[in-house]
């Protein structure tokens, strides 16, 4: 039998057959993408004016001593669905991502919708600490979760993790891991919601920390398995990209800073994300600090920031009426001082015109503000 | 592919086993399935490396059932190609430049006409091992053996490249020395 199979592996045509039949099997899956462009966003709308234009504040329910990178997602029916990390302190064993429903006037309790044990079975890989998650609501109503996890060291060592709810988050699939690097699936990280693609697949604005701070721009098939993924050109100490999908072909990306810059980067697309600006840093200072990128219904961009080079105390939203080419002064959201903390916005516009932004509150809440369009009325 | 850990466990033992007793490892390296408190070795290991290649894993298999390639335990030029991707790989994929070599694994025409060109010509000189490798790592991605859907992962992983580094040197240093006079 043993001589039989030595035989067999040094004779050349069972080889060279073998390698046909692998080669067949395989060809449906070598041929290069084809070209896809962006689902573009909702025509234009100048929305009603509605009541005051005022904001209203509120801190979501937060079942543990910090908190930190809520993400935002409309859930429909006039809801928005939001999640975040909590737990004892950032990194420890006890943090889980929590959800909460706002159904326009008050929040839901926080529900425990991923726990560090829960991933641990599903990936069969140890995990010692969970962050960063990202909920998107795809067009047949399905909520999807991403988050980061990290079996040794720190975020640099993070890998995505992907779950799916289909009743609005209250049950979720066993999370699926997301290979996307090559050095033990070291140091991918997601913080902003993908964009659609008009064949079906999504685009997931990614990054990688290890070694050397990059962004990336992930595509995933239907079934979320990564397709492709390509690096920014000249984005090297930058992180986090936050996308807005301009029209059907056109996108910016803007980017968090890691380098002595101090400066938010840009990148832009005009060929529906095949190919993408080197990055260019843009006159908005950032300290190092997570933003959040909008393109509101009437075509202006919101953007949600920190606007100095030192610190997150303060934090302010911004306006441009140009595609990202000239920005507004900034809208001070929170002026704090010394060790206060207020960063890792997100934004989000209900279908009815009422913007949402929410972000760390001294990484002990969730702070949520709610306002109509003309609330940023002014801002100049 | 917990499973495969516990190769890779049995491989790392056998290495240190007195006259090589794979059986011996391959049972112990079994026991990394066991969970303690919910999380087994295996689950350890592979948050700490990933899973191994299919490359790596035809080579363990054959290792630990006593029929390495001698391509591997006793040439070193083999190895020394496969350390010497790695090297450049590695690097370029983890931000070394703008250029990400990874990208290439997604939908891998190229790639594997890369790969396929030189495993046919050594087949056609008489050599299929390498084609073999090939082939049964093109039917495993087909197949979706692995969790990554990147045909880098099946060909190649970090342990194995310091596994070929290591392989050659050694077998390098073996053949100089035999043909020092």
């Amino acid at each position: 039998m043993n001589a039989a199979l030595g035989r067999l592996a040094q004779s050349r045509w069972p080889a060279l057959l073998a390698f046909l039949i692998a080669l067949a099997a395989a060809a449906p899956w070598l041929r290069p993408l084809p070209a896809t462009h962006f689902v573009p966003p909702a025509p234009l709308a100048d929305l009603p004016l509605r009541g005051s234009a005022e904001a209203r504040t509120q801190m979501l329910p937060n079942p543990a001593a910090t908190a930190h990178s809520v993400t935002l997602t409309e859930l429909g029916s006039g809801r928005i669905g939001a999640a975040w990390f909590a737990g004892s302190r950032e990194g420890a064993a006890d943090v889980a991502i929590y959800f909460a429903r706002f159904d326009g006037t008050v929040w839901s309790e926080a529900q425990a919708i991923v726990q560090r044990e829960q991933v641990q079975r599903d990936s069969g890989r140890r995990v010692r600490k969970l962050g960063n998650p990202v909920l998107w609501r795809d067009p047949a109503g399905a909520l999807h979760l991403w988050f980061v996890s990290v079996g040794f060291g720190g975020w640099a060592g993070s890998a995505i993790n992907h779950s799916v709810s289909i009743d609005d988050g209250v049950r979720w699939s066993p999370s699926q891991r997301l290979i996307a690097s090559p050095f033990w699936n070291l140091s991918t990280l997601v913080r902003s919601p993908p964009v659609a693609l008009a064949d079906g697949d999504l685009a997931l604005p990614v990054y990688h920390e290890f070694i050397a701070k990059r962004p990336e721009w992930l595509r995933l098939d239907a079934a979320g398995r990564p397709a492709d993924k390509q690096r920014l050109p000249g984005a090297e100490r930058s992180l986090q990209p936050a996308p807005a999908v301009l029209d059907s072909r056109r996108a910016l990306l803007l980017l968090r800073d890691a380098s002595p810059l101090h400066r938010i980067r840009a990148s832009a697309t005009d060929d529906g994300g095949q190919s993408w600006s080197p990055a260019r840093a843009i006159e908005l200072p950032n300290p190092g600090a997570g933003i959040a990128l909008l393109r509101l219904h009437d075509g202006r961009l919101l953007l949600a920031y920190n606007p100095q080079e030192n610190n997150r105390t303060r934090l302010a939203l911004a306006l441009s009426g140009d595609v990202g080419e000239t920005w507004s002064s900034p809208r001070l959201i929170e002026q704090g001082e010394d060790e206060d903390e207020f960063s890792y916005p997100a934004l989000l516009q209900e279908g009815n015109g009422t913007i949402h932004l929410a972000y760390t509150w001294q990484r002990k809440q969730i702070k949520h503000l709610a306002f109509p369009p003309d609330w940023l009325g002014g801002i100049h | 592919m917990l499973l495969a850990q516990t190769l890779v466990a049995a491989w790392l033992l056998s290495l240190a086993l007195p006259r090589r007793r794979h059986w011996i490892a391959a049972a112990v390296g079994l026991l990394a399935l066991l969970p303690i408190d919910g999380l087994s070795a295996a689950m350890a290991l592979r948050a700490l490396w990933g899973d191994p290649s299919v490359t790596s894993l035809q080579l363990l298999a054959l290792a630990l059932l006593g029929r390495a390639p001698t391509a591997f335990t006793r040439d070193w030029r083999g190895p020394a190609g496969i350390a010497a991707i790695a090297a450049v790989f590695y690097p370029l994929a983890l931000g070394l430049s703008d250029f990400d070599p990874y990208r290439l694994g997604y939908q891998p025409g190229l790639l594997l006409a890369a790969l396929a060109l030189p495993a046919l010509f050594l087949c056609w000189r008489g050599n299929p091992l390498w084609l073999w490798l090939l082939s049964i790592d093109l039917a495993a991605w087909a197949g979706g053996l692995l969790e990554s859907p990147n045909l880098w992962d099946t060909l190649l992983d970090p342990l194995l490249a310091v596994a070929c580094l290591a392989l050659a040197l050694r077998n390098g240093w073996r053949t100089y020395k035999k043909n020092t006079p």
